[in-house]
């Protein structure tokens, strides 16, 4: 693989992580996404073209099988909160990618997240803002 | 000691029972309800129905600066956020969590958890010592596989036999920490002599066992 080439890996084939990953492939970006069961990927636009690795992102093989040394950036994007914080801490630990991004639902916990390697996408958040927004430009 | 257990069913029940000794603290999260009520009336112990991994729980149960908490959930990943909110953010001086994943045990350590426990590598380990097919060797491995405690029977017809330590000369790999002659306990030291039937007690490097124990089974006759 070209080491200037930038390449994204994706952990949970949720409809984030799977828009995510159709993006960063129809961007020409090396990309490869995890997910424990094969039917997430049907989220996948059907022009993706990077890998689909079936595993479960607890084993580190299947990290590894991903390509997760390779990565410039990786997207954190389970159903599950304390799964995405333990990824995000092994990736930090053991691994080198600059971009950490990580969904979380319960945004308290991105407290246990602070390193700026990390961005936390916390959905909650996003949608009060939008909230805030309307809220601010209609006439209440 | 002031001691957080979070979750667990039939572990923090006897967890429970072994520190309600009087002396120690002890606050119990569990999220599932029904458990949570079962602890709480077989050890007369007040258990919060609440979340081990939410920010919110650890406020209410007020642990801050505690000395302990065990985490014995299902999930690998909820006890490790657990331990990290504990240790991270309240400054809980230890972290103890099982594991199902025997890989999972190194890897919490290197991400700062104290004590990672794995049954399924303790329970293998076990069955290594106890299936010996000479039944005269046991084995138990402490601080993760770092060292391990060797067991050794000895029989009459083994070079150690009948010699005290000075004699034998044990390889600096290796420490006779204690010998058990049936009913007593002994602390050895340089004039100890081993007799027949005495089990020896010996800490090594996991890498040093084989040659240890190749060592100690050496017979009289044997160069």
């Amino acid at each position: 693989m070209n080491k200037e080439k930038k390449m994204t890996m994706v952990i949970g084939s949720s409809r984030l992580g799977a828009a995510i990953a159709s993006l960063n492939s129809e961007q020409g970006i090396y990309t490869s996404i995890i997910d424990i069961d094969e039917r997430a990927f049907r989220k996948l636009d059907a022009s993706y073209s990077g890998y689909k690795i079936v595993g479960n992102a607890l084993d580190r093989l299947t990290l590894e099988k991903a390509r997760i040394s390779d990565a410039s950036e990786i997207d954190i994007c389970t159903g599950d909160d304390n799964l995405n914080i333990y990824l995000a801490c092994l990736s930090l630990k053991y691994y080198t990618a600059p971009n950490v991004i990580v969904r979380l639902h319960d945004e308290a916990k991105s407290i246990l997240l602070e390193d700026p390697r990390i961005t936390v996408i916390a959905p909650s958040a996003l949608s009060f803002g939008m909230y805030k927004n309307l809220w601010d430009t209609e006439d209440r | 000691m002031k001691i957080l257990i979070c979750g667990g069913n039939t572990e923090a029940d006897y967890a429970i029972r072994s520190f309600s000794d009087g002396h120690n603290k002890l606050v119990v999260i569990n999220d599932d309800a029904n458990i949570a009520k079962i602890l709480s009336e077989r050890n007369s112990i007040s258990v919060l129905d609440t979340d081990p991994t939410k920010l919110y729980s650890f406020e209410i149960a007020d642990v801050f600066e505690f000395d302990l908490v065990i985490a014995l959930m299902e999930n690998d990943s909820d006890n490790f956020v657990c331990c990290k909110l504990a240790k991270d953010k309240f400054h809980i001086k230890k972290a103890i969590c099982t594991v199902s994943d025997p890989n999972h045990v190194d890897i919490f350590q290197a991400l700062g958890i104290d004590s990672p426990i794995s049954s399924s590598y303790l329970l293998t380990q076990r069955i290594k010592g106890e299936s010996d097919i000479e039944n005269l060797i046991k084995t138990l491995s402490i601080e993760n596989d770092k060292i391990v405690i060797t067991e050794v029977k000895i029989k009459e017809e083994f070079d150690c036999c009948n010699k005290s330590l000075m004699e034998l000369q044990i390889p600096d790999y290796a420490n006779i920490t204690c010998i058990f002659r049936n009913p007593q306990v002994i602390i050895p030291h340089g004039t100890t002599r081993i007799i027949a039937n005495d089990t020896l007690v010996v800490a090594s490097a996991p890498s040093d066992q084989k040659r240890l124990i190749k060592y100690l089974k050496k017979e009289k006759d044997e160069k």
